[in-house]
């Protein structure tokens, strides 16, 4: 029994080893990262759609977001979306800062990625490509899974998305 | 048996922190006017291209919002949470009850196109609705909601800013309430679900 479970731990620990390296691997190339990004399904006739996900700046520097482009879209802007004296507004934003070990969340009713303009219908579970740009001029490559807006968040899922 | 006892307790007192977690989270930012005041005339066509007037309103509750179809942040995140109040308030309220959507589209030019697609993905019934500018603002003006459409940038773009809030007309085509985001399900069903309640019982 005991020798059982400690083989379970020494494998566990093995697992959790290669995932630290790759990590690692990543967190040096990818110091920034999207993770678990979506893109809420809309009907082929809407030309406007958005975009949601966590951005992680695993560095000790500052980042900011600066634009974003997609392959799939004619063109995407940094958006904020706020009541003010209750009214909705929204607002295209020259840069989203990142501070260092720190992350910055695009969620309905606040930042997201406007996305305008799609090339081509998209179905549910299809993934848009996004790539942000950094003031530094790094690319961050996103890989937004689309769904519907009331299913179940993909959290869980998703965690990799970011990396395909 | 006191470990035990106590380990019950421990358990007691999570399901009470995470049940004050979850009412903290979830609220309803609603008011209920003193006084419905009437939502006087006005002219529009709902996504269909059938007239929708002020009588429109009468014989059932209405939750409306304003909005535009090149929204995609604020106005579909509204619907879809709309949706899932319909859905808790179909567990509190006879079926005959149960209000009507409808999305008061204010960028007519844009609107038009693509209006029933936009507002049906939300759920079949939602009604989508919109005409000339001055009606529509007629009709912002009974529901005390405003739109505001930016000046064109050098693209041609522009966006439209509007009321957040959500308007409940009462089945006598009255202005009866409203709902300021955020729009948390349950407690918004539950509110909604109270105010039919006080209108359909005698005091």
């Amino acid at each position: 029994m005991i020798r059982t479970r400690r083989r379970f731990l020494v494998t566990a620990g093995a697992v959790v080893g290669a995932a630290m390296s790759a990590a690692v691997e990543l967190s040096a190339r990818e110091r920034v990262s999207a993770e678990n990004a979506w893109v809420p399904w809309a009907p082929p006739t809407v030309e406007v759609h958005a975009a949601y996900m966590t951005i992680v700046n695993r560095s000790n520097e500052d980042q900011s977001l600066v634009s974003a482009e997609s392959p799939d879209y004619q063109r995407v802007e940094l958006h904020s979306s706020s009541v003010k004296n209750g009214v909705n507004e929204m607002r295209g934003l020259e840069r989203v800062a990142v501070p260092a070990n720190n992350r910055v969340t695009f969620e309905p009713g606040g930042l997201h990625l406007m996305l305008i303009g799609p090339k081509r219908p998209r179905a549910v579970g299809d993934r848009v490509r996004i790539v942000l740009r950094l003031q530094n001029g790094e690319p961050v490559e996103v890989s937004a899974i689309v769904r519907r807006r009331n299913a179940e968040s993909p959290v869980g899922h998703d965690h990799h998305g970011a990396h395909q | 048996m006191i470990v035990k006892q106590r380990h019950i307790l421990a358990a007691a007192a999570v399901v009470a922190a995470i049940a004050c977690a979850t009412i903290a989270a979830a609220r309803v930012d609603g008011v209920i006017l003193d006084r419905a005041a009437q939502v006087q005339g006005f002219t529009l066509e709902d996504h269909s291209g059938k007239p929708f007037t002020a009588d429109s309103l009468k014989g059932h509750w209405s939750l409306i919002l304003a909005g535009f179809t090149n929204c995609p942040d604020v106005c579909p995140f509204t619907l879809a949470n709309l949706e899932q109040v319909v859905a808790e308030l179909g567990l509190r309220v006879r079926p005959d009850h149960l209000p009507a959507v409808i999305f008061l589209a204010v960028d007519p030019d844009r609107d038009r196109a693509n209006l029933k697609d936009y507002v049906v993905q939300f759920h079949p019934d939602f009604i989508g609705v919109t005409g000339a500018i001055d009606e529509i603002d007629r009709a912002l003006k009974g529901l005390d909601a405003v739109a505001v459409r930016s000046k064109p940038d050098a693209r041609g773009n522009y966006s439209v800013s509007h009321s957040a809030a959500v308007a409940v007309v009462d089945p006598q085509g009255r202005l009866a309430a409203k709902i300021n985001p955020p729009f948390d399900p349950p407690p918004t069903a539950e509110f909604l679900a109270d105010l039919f309640r006080r209108r359909v019982e005698p005091r």
